[in-house]
């Protein structure tokens, strides 16, 4: 009886972590890895092991940053096990860019933007707006510290605005 | 964008440290503003449209797992009855099934690299010494070549289908491959007997390679 409530709880809490966080995880691992398909492999790699560590996570409000954290060693073993080629941004196609619309441009000027940031930059920034984490989160599953993580979330902010900006100013669009 | 405006709005830090006055306060309030601005035309640039079947796959990884770990009892007689099989299978077949399968699996996980995709007449030229023709397209095809798999000559067509690579291979004529479908390794493959030819579709996706079945199964030509 013990067991078999035991065995459901588990199931349950599984469940809550695949139907709550998943869809964060998924576009997080997309931008991440810059490869859609890749993202899947890694995002089932990381479910799979945290199905077997289950046990491990006794509070479930630090979910969100376990399954990072899991996800980004996932992610790392791949380059252990293979020496991947060098992917060309123009050709990183995690959307589909058939759309040509004015606000499909922008978006994919951001994104060419945000991917050409350093990964220091990137890694914060994709955290904090992708993933919702606050600083405190960040810190914890980058290993460094607060105050590095606001100048880092600084930085990438103000290149990507003056990205932006610069992209606009020669485009002729802005404010006058 | 000052840095220490920033660092107090992202920290939260606004009703701890009261600005001096009211420019001071409007100069952070145009600044949150922005952030928010910014934030927002990132949180749109980076959406990402969610396969259907995902959130699926990752709730079926614990009966995955469970399948594969079963009790000690039952795997000792999975064991003896693997045994009685596979002695069964070296007695009364002339061809383990499981060496072209597994082949098939391993040649098609290994098939990523394709080049432009061929025509439908480039296709059926390709197809002629297999007395097989296509009457209509079944995807994008890229390459059909013979390879060798369980130690037979078998043409392999590569198709891209929804973005994801598909193997068809046409098994010899008499061939006594004993074919199943089977999900391995995140692989799915079934065969498909027309006439007296067999076929074996391998892919990643259950849904692409049902669908290049269908197609094929439709728009095959057998020649006699």
């Amino acid at each position: 009886m013990h067991r078999s409530y035991t065995v459901a709880a588990k199931h349950l809490k599984y469940e809550r972590l695949v139907t709550v966080y998943h869809k964060d995880l998924y576009k997080y691992a997309c931008w991440l890895i810059g490869d859609a398909t890749v993202a899947q492999d890694v995002l089932q790699e990381t479910y799979l092991k945290a199905w077997k560590a289950i046990d491990s996570l006794n509070d479930e409000a630090a979910a969100k940053p376990w399954l990072i954290t899991i996800l980004r060693r996932e992610n790392a073993r791949r380059f252990e096990r293979k020496q991947f080629n060098i992917v060309d941004i123009d050709d990183v196609s995690v959307i589909d860019e058939q759309q040509h619309s004015d606000e499909q441009l922008i978006k994919s000027e951001i994104r060419e933007h945000i991917m050409m940031l350093s990964e220091e930059y990137r890694d914060p920034l994709l955290m904090q707006v992708v993933l919702g984490f606050d600083t405190e989160q960040i810190s914890q599953v980058l290993g460094i510290h607060k105050k590095t993580v606001l100048t880092r979330l600084f930085r990438a902010r103000n290149q990507l605005r003056t990205a932006i900006n610069n992209n606009q100013h020669n485009m002729g669009v802005g404010n006058e | 964008m000052n840095e220490l405006t920033f660092r107090r709005i992202l920290a939260g830090q606004k009703e701890t440290k009261p600005t001096a006055n009211d420019a001071e306060e409007a100069d952070v309030k145009a600044l949150e503003d922005e952030v928010c601005l910014l934030d927002e035309l990132i949180s749109n640039a980076l959406e990402v449209e969610q396969p259907d079947t995902l959130q699926q796959q990752l709730l079926d990884i614990p009966n995955q797992v469970s399948k594969s770990s079963r009790a000690p009892m039952a795997v000792i007689m999975s064991l003896a009855a693997s045994v009685v099989l596979a002695v069964s299978v070296l007695l009364f077949t002339p061809q383990t099934p499981s060496n072209f399968i597994n082949e098939a699996l391993a040649h098609s996980a290994h098939q990523h690299q394709f080049g432009a995709p061929i025509t439908l007449a480039a296709l059926n030229q390709q197809l002629v010494n297999e007395n097989v023709s296509l009457t209509d397209t079944i995807g994008h095809v890229y390459f059909a070549k013979t390879c060798e798999l369980a130690n037979k000559t078998m043409m392999h067509i590569a198709i891209m289908k929804n973005g994801q690579p598909i193997s068809v291979y046409i098994l010899p004529k008499n061939s006594r491959f004993q074919l199943t479908s089977i999900t391995k390794d995140k692989q799915f493959a079934t065969p498909l007997q027309k006439d007296n030819r067999a076929f074996y579709i391998v892919g990643d996706s259950k849904d692409n390679v049902t669908d290049i079945k269908q197609s094929m199964d439709k728009y095959l030509n057998i020649i006699i």
